[in-house]
C-alpha cells in the first residue's frame, strides 16, 4: 500500500509541474570566496526531479508548484551542496556555494553507482581531470601519469603508445600487468584509440574492496573513465590546439671514425692479428643516430560541442592527433569522435555514449635503435655502387641490419577502426528503487600489414620482397541488468544492488603472406596478398571466443555518516577454465569510522578538522591468460617428404606439456587507511598500509627445453601455463596535499610517496626458482632480482699468477682479462656449496640488486594568479637496480660494431680495474655486475604556465574563455644512470629490471590554445 | 510489488540464464585426447616422427653448422661475430643461440620419438603386425641417431629421456655407458624389425636395414669397437644394395636423390616455402638453410663456413700419402673441383670465383674459397633460406672408407686395400689404385692414408668432427697441435675440454639433477 502511495503522489507532483499554479523562484549563485558567478550549478526541488541549472551568469529560474514550502538542493561538482528554503513569500533566493576543498561531497564512481566520497570504504583515488589535461598527453595512460599515489605509468615516447600502468606494484606475474579499464560502464583493454580530452573524471580502484564488484578480471586493479556529458542549461563550445616538437631526452654518445678505428686497430693487434684489419677509406665518417633520430612533433586538436536541458544533454566531439616520432619512420595518427547524450521522462532515463575511432599508425621496423650501435662510423651510407654499405670483409663489417636500409625497403603499417558504446537505461519503481539496464558493445577491425621489398638488409641478410597482412575482428558484447535499492532509515541510509551480467568476446584474426611480390618496370610494388608466387603463400585463421558470466550484489551502509560498511561478492564463470574450474567468488567487505563526527572530537576539529579511518579485505580475481589454455593440443602439421616424387605430406603428434588443471588466480588484499585534514582543511594527509597477496599466481613458467613442448620450434625457452604460487607486496602510500586561496593568488601542491616491499611466497610445488634474463626469482625474496656473476676488478700484470689464479670459464686468466668472485664451488656430489673452489663459472652467480625502488615519489604544484596559471610536476624513484642492456653493445669490442665514446681496453700502461683489455675476437659475458646499476633519478615530467585572458575582454568577442599556454615534457632529469632512460619500462615481470633500449623517452616543447565559446 | 517481479523477469528475458556461453571448446585445434588410437593416428604419428629431421637443429640448419665449421675443415670469419667466436670454441654465454637450438631440437625431436614408441606396442591399435615392427624399428633408429649426435655434441651429461614426459620432470646427467647402450639398444630393434633393404620409389626416405647397419657400424667405430663394427658394415656390403655413383658429384645435387651410393639420406623439397617462425603450422618449412650459409655473399649466402688452406691443399700436397693422387691422364683428383669453388674461372651461380668475390691470389690465412657440395649454384643463379637438395647423412663410400679403417685396426691392413680402392676408383675419379701405388703399408701408414682419404672423399659433409673425434685428436695436446696445422681456430680449443659444448646453463638452472660440462 505505502508503494502504491507513493507511486501516486510521484505522478501528482509530475502531473502538477504542468498545471498553471505555480509559482517562480529565482536567484543567483555564487562562490562563497571569490563572489565569481557559478555556472551550470544544478538547482533542484528534493526528493524529485524536477530542477534546473545556473545561467552563465549564475542565475536560475525555477518553476515551482503551488506548494508552501519546498526545499532546494543546489549542488556542483566541487562545492558543498547547499539545501535551501522557498516558500510562497520568498521569490527571490540567491546562493553562495563554498569550495569543497577536501571534496566529501564528490561523487566518486566505484563501478556499478556512486558514492560521495565522504562514504568511502575502500582506497579508490579520484585523478584530477583539470591537472590531467594540463599534460600534453595524447592517450589516457599519459595523463595518468603522476595523478594518483601508488599508480605508475611506464611509457616510451613511441608515437601511438599507451605504456603500462602498474597499480601498487606488480602482483600478478603474468606480463599483462594493465588494470581493466572502465569506460562509461564498458570494460575494456584498450585506450590507445581513445581520446583523453573526453575525460569527464577519472577513479583509481586500488584495492579489493573497491574493485571487487569487477571480481574477475580486477587483480590489477581498475580504472574507471566516465566521459563528458552536456550540462543543463550551457550549450557551449570548446576548442583546443597544441602543438610541440618532440626530441630524445638523451642520445648515446659514440665514438667517431678516428677514434673508432684506433681502438678496432688495437683490438686487432692485440689479438695477434695486425694487418688482419684492412679499412676501405678511413675518411669515411658516418653518424648513424643522425640517421635514425630527427626532431618530432606532436600536434592535437579538439573541438566539444555541448548543452543540454534539465532533462536530456547532449555532447558530441571531435579530435585529430598526430605524432610524429623521434625515431624516423615512426607515426601516429589518430581520428575520433565522440557522441554522448541522455534524456529523461518521468522514470525513465536513458544514456548513451559512443565513440568512433580510427587511427593508423606507421611503426619503427626491426630494431634501429640497437641496429645504430652496431654501425662502425667509417662505414658509408651507400657503397660505390650506391647500394646500401654492408662493409668490407674484415673491415668495417657488422653483422647489424642497416638500420637506413631498413628503413627504406621494410614498410609496416597498422590501421584500427573501434567503435565504443554503450547504452544504460534506468527504471525508477520508487524513490527507492530502481531498475537498471547497461548494454556495451565494442568492435574493433585491426589491419597490420608489413611489406618488404627485396633488398639487402645486412652483410648476411637478402631478403625477398614479401607482403604480410594481418586482420583481426573483435567483438564484444555487455548486458548488465542491475537492481538498485537506496533508503533512508532515520540515520540509517542503504544503499544495495544486485546484479546480473554477461559478456562475450567473438575474436576472429586471420592473416597470409606472399612472396616476390608483382612489380613494375619502374619498380613499383604492387602490396598484395593476390601478387606473389603462388609457391610462397599461406593463410592463417583462428577464432578466439570467451565468456564471462557474473553474479554481483554490494551493500553500502552508514550511520549517521559516521559508520560505514560496505560488503559486496561477485561470482563470475569464466571460460578460460575447465569446466569444474569455471566459477570463482570474489568477497569484500569494508569500513570507516569519520572520528571527527563523533561528539568527544569536538575539542580537536578546530586542529584536526577531518579524521576518517578505513579498514578493508577482500578478494579478487585474474582470468587475464588467453583462452583454452588448460588441453592439450595435437600439432597437425609436422611435414616430411617421401619418395620419389617428392610427396610433402604431414604427421601428427602432442607437442605441449601443459598444465590441465589451470584455475583463478585470487589475489586478497588488506589496506588500512587513515585520512586526516588540519588548518582548516588546508593541509590534508592521506595514508593507507596494504598488504596484497596473491595465491595461485597464474604465470608462464620456464620449463627446460628437455621436455620438448613447443608450439613453434622457433622458440628457444619453453614455458608453461601454471598456478605457480604466491606473491605478497606490502605497501604504504602518502599522500600530503596542501592548499590556499588568497584571492587572487591560489596555490595547491600535492606529494605522493609509495614505497612497496615486494616478496615471493612460495613458487609452487617444490619452489623451484625462476629465472629471467640474468634475474632468479625465489622464495622468499622479491620478483625478478639480479642474480649474475661479481666482477672484482681487471688483472694487473702483477695479479697473474698460474698458480693462485682461478680458472675463469675453464681458462686461466691474462693480464687485463675482468677479475670475477669465486663465492661458490660443488662438493663430490655434485651440490652448490659456498666457498671459493679455483674455478670461476655459472655456479658463481649471486644476487646483487633489486629492480624494486625502496622509494617513488610524485609531486605536483598548481598556482594561479588572475589570469595565470603555472603547473608542474615531478616524478622520481629511489635505489632500484637495473641491467644496462645496451652498454652490452657499446662495450662489445668483439663485435664489429660501434662503441661508447672514449671507451678505452686495459693496457699495460693503462692499468684500468673498470674494462678490461680488448682484441678481437674477444666474447662478452653479459651476466656480470658490468651491466648491473644501482640507481636514482628526479625528473620534471612537465611543466605549464598558462594564461587566460580577462573576461570583459573576450565578451565583447563572444567568447566565455580563452586560455593559452606553453609546455615542457621531460625538461630535466636528474640522474645517476648512463642508459638513455632511467624511467625504461622494462622486459616481462621477470625481467622488469631489464632496460631493453626499447623507444626513448621524448622531450616535447610546445603551446596550446583552449577556447570556449 | 508487480513491478518488482516485472522487472526480475524482465531482466532473465534479455539474458540467457545458463552456462552455454562459457562452455566453450577450441575451435581451432584438436585436442590430443583420444589421439594414439587408430592405425591412422599411428600413420600420422609416423610421419612426425620424421618430420623431427626437419628441426633446424637437427638437419634443418645447424648439423652441418655444428659438426663441419667447428671441425678443422673450415674456417668461420663471420660478420656475426659471436657465430664466428663460436668456430673458435668461444662462448658468450652457454646459453648462446647454436648451443641452446640444438638442444632443444633434438630433446623436441626425442620427445615425439618417446611419444611414438610409448604408443606404437598398444595392441588395442589394430594394424599390421609387420608394419608395426617396422615403424617400431624406423623410430627406434632415429631415436638413436639422435642420441648419437646429442652425445658428440654435449657429451655423456647429456640427459637420457626415453619415456614421455607430460609433467616436468628432472632426471639426472647420464653416463657414457648409459648413452651408448641406449643407443645400442636402439639400433638393435631397428635391426630386428625386418625392414626392407631397398625402398620402393613411393617409400624412399625411409629408413632401409642397410641405414641401419651403417649406423650400427659406425657407433661401433666411435667406440673402437673395431670387429663389431667390420662385421655390420660387411652385412651391409655383402647385400649388394649399393653401388658408388660414377660421378662423385651426383651425391651432392638435385638430380641424383635417392640414388644407388645413398644409405641414409634426408629429403626436403621446396614445394612449399615456409618460414622458420613458421615451423608446426601449415606453412611449415622443408628444407635446408646449409647451402646459404656455405654460400658467397654476392648470391644471397652467408660466407660462414668457408673452407681452409689446408682442405685446399690437401688434394695436391706432396706427402707421401698423395702418391697417386694424378688419375692416369695426370689430373689432379677432380674431387678438388667439385668440393672446392676457388679457381679463378670457376663457375658457379652463373658467376666466376672472381665474380663471386674470389681472391685472385689465394690467401692461405682467409683463402676466401667456398664449398660446392649441396650448393644450388650449379642449377640456378642466387641462393636462399630454401634449398631443395637432400642432405646424404651416409653414402656407402663413407661405408667403404670406415670398413678400411676398421679392418686396418683390426691389423688386417692388407684387406682394407680394396676398399679404399674402390672409393679412389669411382669413375670419375679414377686414381690409381693404392695396392699399386702405395703396396705394404704398416698398420700406422695405412690409418694416416685412411684419414686422407676421408677428407678427400667426405670434405665438408659434417663427418670430419665424428672422425677427429673418433681419432682422438680432440682429447690431447698433440691432436690439438695437430687440428692447429689445419686450422688457426683451434688456437683457443682445450682438449678434452672444448670436445664438448656446455650444456645451456637455462638449463641446468632448471634442474639440478643436470651436470655442466667439465670446463664451463
Amino acid at each position: 500500500m505505502k508503494l502504491k502511495q507513493k507511486v501516486l503522489s510521484i505522478l501528482m507532483l509530475m502531473l502538477a509541474t504542468g498545471a498553471s499554479a505555480q509559482i517562480n523562484v529565482e536567484g543567483r549563485v555564487t562562490d562563497k570566496q571569490s563572489g565569481e558567478p557559478l555556472t551550470g550549478v544544478t538547482v533542484q526541488v528534493k526528493a524529485t526531479s524536477m530542477g534546473t541549472v545556473t545561467d552563465i551568469d549564475g542565475k536560475y529560474t525555477l518553476s515551482l508548484p503551488s506548494q508552501n514550502r519546498a526545499t532546494l538542493v543546489v549542488s556542483m561538482l566541487g562545492y558543498t551542496s547547499k539545501e535551501i528554503l522557498v516558500t510562497n513569500t520568498i521569490r527571490q533566493q540567491d546562493v553562495t556555494l563554498e569550495e569543497d576543498i577536501l571534496g566529501l561531497e564528490e561523487l566518486v564512481v566505484i563501478g556499478y553507482g556512486t558514492v560521495k566520497k565522504r562514504d568511502l570504504t575502500g582506497a579508490v583515488s579520484v585523478a584530477n581531470a583539470d591537472n590531467m589535461k594540463k599534460m600534453t598527453a595524447t592517450s589516457v595512460t599519459q595523463a595518468l601519469q603522476g595523478q594518483v599515489a601508488g599508480l605508475q605509468v611506464k611509457a616510451t615516447g613511441a608515437p601511438g603508445e599507451t605504456g603500462r600502468i602498474f597499480i601498487r606494484g606488480i602482483s600478478s606475474l603474468y606480463s599483462d600487468t594493465n588494470p581493466l579499464f572502465v569506460i562509461d560502464g564498458l570494460p575494456t583493454s584498450d585506450t590507445r584509440d581513445f581520446n583523453p580530452d573526453d575525460i569527464e573524471s577519472v577513479q583509481v580502484l586500488k584495492d579489493a574492496s573497491a574493485a571487487a564488484i569487477y571480481g574477475s578480471r580486477a587483480a590489477n586493479g581498475v580504472i574507471i573513465i566516465t566521459t563528458k556529458r552536456g550540462k543543463a542549461g550551457s550549450t557551449k563550445i570548446d576548442f583546443a590546439a597544441k602543438y610541440g616538437f618532440q626530441q630524445a631526452v638523451k642520445k648515446f654518445d659514440l665514438m667517431d671514425g678516428p677514434e673508432w678505428l684506433a681502438l678496432q686497430e688495437e683490438k686487432y693487434a692485440n689479438a695477434g692479428r695486425s694487418g688482419e684489419f684492412n679499412i676501405i677509406d678511413p675518411t669515411v665518417n658516418t653518424d648513424w643516430s643522425d640517421q635514425i633520430f630527427q626532431t618530432g612533433s606532436s600536434q592535437e586538436y579538439n573541438v566539444t560541442a555541448s548543452g543540454g536541458t534539465a532533462s536530456s544533454n547532449f555532447l558530441i566531439s571531435a579530435n585529430y592527433m598526430r605524432n610524429e616520432g623521434i625515431v624516423k619512420g615512426s607515426d601516429f595518427e589518430r581520428i575520433s569522435t565522440r557522441v554522448n547524450g541522455g534524456i529523461e521522462k518521468g522514470r525513465i532515463k536513458i544514456e548513451e555514449s559512443a565513440l568512433l575511432s580510427t587511427s593508423l599508425s606507421h611503426d619503427m621496423a626491426g630494431s634501429p635503435l640497437t641496429n645504430y650501435l652496431r654501425m662502425p662510423p667509417l662505414m658509408p651510407l651507400y657503397d660505390a655502387e650506391g647500394n646500401y654499405a654492408m662493409g668490407g670483409e674484415n673491415g668495417a663489417q657488422t653483422n647489424s641490419v642497416n638500420p637506413v636500409a631498413e628503413r627504406n625497403l621494410q614498410h609496416n603499417k597498422n590501421r584500427s577502426y573501434r567503435v565504443q558504446g554503450t547504452v544504460n537505461g534506468e527504471f525508477r519503481f520508487t524513490d527507492w528503487l530502481k531498475y537498471q539496464i547497461n548494454l556495451g558493445l565494442e568492435f574493433n577491425t585491426n589491419i597490420g600489414s608489413q611489406a618488404t621489398e627485396y633488398g639487402r638488409f645486412s652483410a648476411n641478410d637478402v631478403r625477398q620482397s614479401r607482403y604480410s597482412e594481418d586482420r583481426n575482428h573483435f567483438l564484444k558484447t555487455v548486458i548488465e541488468n542491475l537492481l538498485v535499492f537506496n533508503h533512508d532509515f532515520g540515520k540509517h541510509s542503504v544503499n544495495a544492488i544486485a546484479g546480473y551480467t554477461e559478456q562475450r568476446i567473438k575474436s576472429t584474426s586471420s592473416g597470409g603472406f606472399a612472396y616476390d611480390i608483382m612489380q613494375d618496370n619502374s619498380g613499383r610494388y604492387y602490396w598484395s596478398l593476390g601478387n606473389g608466387d603462388p609457391q610462397q603463400q599461406g593463410l592463417r585463421e583462428s577464432s578466439d571466443p570467451t565468456g564471462l558470466r557474473s553474479f554481483l550484489a554490494r551493500i553500502i551502509y552508514n550511520y549517521n555518516n559516521t559508520y560505514f560498511l560496505t560488503a559486496s561478492i561477485r561470482r563470475d564463470g569464466s571460460s578460460r577454465f575447465r569446466e569444474e574450474n569455471h566459477y570463482g567468488n570474489f568477497p569484500s567487505v569494508s569500513g570507516a569510522w569519520r572520528v571527527s563526527e563523533e561528539k568527544f572530537f569536538e575539542p580537536l576539529r578546530n586542529i584536526i578538522n577531518n579524521m576518517k579511518v578505513k579498514v578493508s579485505y577482500g578478494v579478487l580475481g585474474n582470468e587475464a591468460i588467453g583462452n583454452f589454455r588448460f588441453n592439450r593440443y595435437l600439432n597437425s602439421f609436422i611435414p616430411y617428404t617421401f619418395g620419389r616424387s617428392e610427396n610433402f605430406v604431414f604427421g601428427t603428434m602432442p607437442t605441449l606439456v601443459v598444465d590441465t588443471s589451470l584455475k583463478w588466480e585470487e589475489k586478497k588484499t588488506t589496506n588500512i587507511g587513515l585520512e586526516l585534514a588540519f588548518l582548516g582543511n588546508a593541509l590534508t594527509v592521506e595514508a593507507d598500509y596494504f598488504v596484497n597477496r596473491s595465491d595461485d599466481l597464474l604465470a608462464q613458467v620456464p620449463i627446460p627445453m628437455y621436455m620438448g613442448s613447443w608450439q613453434t620450434i622457433f622458440d628457444n625457452g619453453h614455458t608453461v601455463w601454471r598456478n605457480a604460487g604466491s606473491v605478497e607486496n606490502r605497501g604504504i602510500e602518502v599522500s600530503i596535499g596542501f592548499e590556499q586561496y588568497q584571492h587572487p593568488f591560489k596555490y595547491d601542491m600535492k606529494l605522493n610517496l609509495t614505497h612497496i616491499s615486494n616478496e615471493v611466497k612460495s613458487l609452487g610445488g617444490d619452489n623451484a626458482p625462476i629465472y629471467g634474463t640474468n634475474t632468479k626469482t625465489e622464495k622468499g625474496r622479491s620478483l625478478g632480482e639480479f642474480f649474475v656473476l661479481k666482477t672484482d676488478g681487471i688483472y694487473q700484470v702483477e695479479d697473474i699468477d698460474p698458480d693462485t689464479n682461478p680458472l675463469v670459464f675453464g681458462d686461466l686468466p691474462k693480464a687485463g682479462d675482468q677479475r670475477y668472485l669465486d663465492l661458490y664451488g660443488r662438493d663430490a656430489d655434485g651440490n652448490l656449496v659456498e666457498g671459493a673452489d679455483g674455478n670461476i663459472n655459472d655456479d658463481d652467480r649471486t644476487y646483487v640488486g633489486s629492480p624494486w625502488p625502496k622509494l617513488e615519489f610524485s609531486y605536483t604544484f598548481n598556482a594561479s594568479y588572475h589570469g595565470f596559471d603555472f603547473s608542474m610536476y615531478w616524478t622520481g624513484a629511489f635505489d632500484k637496480t637495473v641491467y644496462n642492456s645496451p652498454k652490452t653493445w657499446l662495450y662489445n669490442v668483439g663485435d664489429n660494431g660501434n662503441y661508447a665514446a672514449g671507451y678505452t681496453g686495459w693496457t699495460e700502461e693503462n692499468r684500468s680495474q673498470t674494462t678490461p683489455r680488448v682484441y678481437a675476437d674477444a666474447t662478452l659475458r653479459g651476466n656480470t655486475t658490468r651491466f648491473i646499476d644501482d640507481i636514482s633519478f628526479v625528473r620534471l615530467k612537465s611543466i605549464q604556465l598558462g594564461y587566460s585572458l580577462p573576461n570583459k575582454l573576450l565578451k565583447k568577442a563572444g567568447i566565455e574563455k580563452c586560455r593559452i599556454y606553453v609546455n615542457a615534457e621531460n625538461l630535466l632529469t636528474f640522474t645517476d644512470y648512463d642508459g638513455l632512460d632511467p624511467d625504461f619500462s622494462g622486459g616481462g615481470v621477470f625481467d622488469l629490471g631489464v632496460d631493453t633500449n626499447s623507444y626513448p623517452c621524448v622531450r616535447t616543447m610546445g603551446c596550446g590554445i583552449q577556447v570556449t565559446f | 510489488m508487480k513491478r518488482l517481479v516485472f522487472g526480475l523477469l524482465l531482466a532473465c528475458s534479455v539474458t540467457a540464464c545458463d552456462d552455454d556461453f562459457i562452455n566453450i571448446s577450441n575451435p581451432n585445434q584438436q585436442t590430443a585426447e583420444g589421439f594414439f588410437q587408430t592405425e591412422k593416428d599411428m600413420d600420422e604419428a609416423h610421419i612426425a616422427c620424421y618430420g623431427t629431421l626437419y628441426f633446424q637443429g637437427i638437419f634443418g640448419q645447424w648439423y652441418d653448422l655444428v659438426f663441419e665449421m667447428r671441425a678443422d675443415l673450415c674456417y668461420n670469419e663471420s660478420a656475426w661475430r659471436d657465430y664466428a667466436n663460436f668456430s673458435k670454441f668461444q662462448y658468450p654465454s652457454t646459453n648462446w643461440e647454436c648451443i641452446s637450438y640444438c638442444w632443444n631440437h633434438y630433446y623436441q625431436g626425442i620427445n615425439i620419438l618417446n611419444n611414438f614408441l610409448a604408443h606404437i606396442d598398444d595392441e588395442s591399435i589394430k594394424m599390421d603386425e609387420e608394419k608395426r615392427k617396422q615403424y617400431k624399428g624406423e623410430v627406434s633408429f632415429l631415436r638413436a641417431l639422435y642420441f648419437f649426435n646429442l652425445y658428440h655434441l654435449y657429451g655423456p651429461n647429456l640427459l637420457l629421456i626415453t619415456e614421455p614426459m607430460d609433467e616436468v620432470q628432472f632426471p639426472a646427467s647420464s653416463t657414457e655407458e648409459a648413452v651408448w647402450s641406449q643407443i645400442f639398444q636402439d639400433l638393435d630393434v631397428a635391426l630386428n624389425a625386418g625392414l626392407p633393404n631397398v625402398r620402393n620409389d613411393a617409400e624412399l626416405g625411409r629408413i632401409t636395414r642397410g641405414a641401419v647397419l651403417a649406423m650400427i657400424g659406425k657407433a661401433h667405430m666411435q667406440r673402437h669397437e673395431w670387429q663389431a663394427a667390420a662385421d655390420a658394415f660387411k652385412q651391409l656390403i655383402d647385400s649388394k644394395v649399393y653401388q658408388l655413383t660414377d660421378n662423385y658429384f651426383d651425391n651432392f645435387d638435385l638430380d641424383h636423390e635417392f640414388n644407388q651410393e645413398s644409405v641414409f639420406e634426408v629429403a626436403f623439397t621446396d614445394a612449399t616455402k615456409g618460414t622458420w617462425t613458421e615451423f608446426g603450422s601449415s606453412q611449415s618449412p622443408s628444407t635446408t638453410q646449409r647451402a646459404r650459409y656455405f654460400a658467397p655473399r654476392d648470391v644471397g649466402g652467408h660466407s660462414d663456413a668457408q673452407p681452409n688452406y689446408y682442405y685446399l691443399q690437401e688434394f695436391v700436397n706432396n706427402s707421401p700419402i698423395n702418391y697417386g693422387t694424378r688419375t692416369a691422364d695426370n689430373k689432379v683428383d677432380s674431387r678438388r673441383r667439385a668440393s672446392i669453388l676457388y679457381y679463378p674461372t670457376q663457375v658457379l651461380y652463373g658467376k666466376t670465383y672472381l665474380e663471386l668475390g674470389g681472391a685472385p691470389e689465394i690467401d692461405p690465412q682467409y683463402p676466401k674459397i667456398w664449398s660446392i657440395k649441396y650448393s644450388n649454384g650449379t642449377w640456378r643463379t642466387w641462393e636462399d633460406e630454401w634449398s631443395p637438395i637432400n642432405l646424404r647423412i651416409i653414402r656407402y663410400a663413407d661405408v667403404l672408407l670406415m670398413y678400411a679403417e676398421a679392418l686396418n685396426n683390426l691389423g688386417r691392413t692388407a684387406d682394407a686395400y680394396q676398399y679404399v680402392d674402390q672409393v679412389r676408383g669411382r669413375q670419375s675419379v679414377n686414381l690409381a689404385k693404392l695396392s699399386t701405388v702405395r703396396p705394404n703399408m704398416t698398420q700406422a701408414e695405412m690409418q694416416d692414408q685412411i684419414e686422407h682419404e676421408r677428407i678427400l672423399e667426405l670434405g665438408c659433409e659434417s663427418e670430419r668432427w665424428f672422425d677427429i673425434f673418433r681419432w682422438g685428436y680432440l682429447d690431447t695436446e698433440e691432436g690439438k697441435a695437430k687440428l692447429l696445422e689445419h686450422d688457426y681456430e683451434f688456437r683457443t680449443f682445450r682438449p678434452g675440454i672444448d670436445k664438448f659444448l656446455p650444456i645451456p646453463q637455462n638449463e641446468c638452472d632448471l634442474n639440478p639433477n643436470l651436470h655442466q660440462n667439465e670446463g664451463f
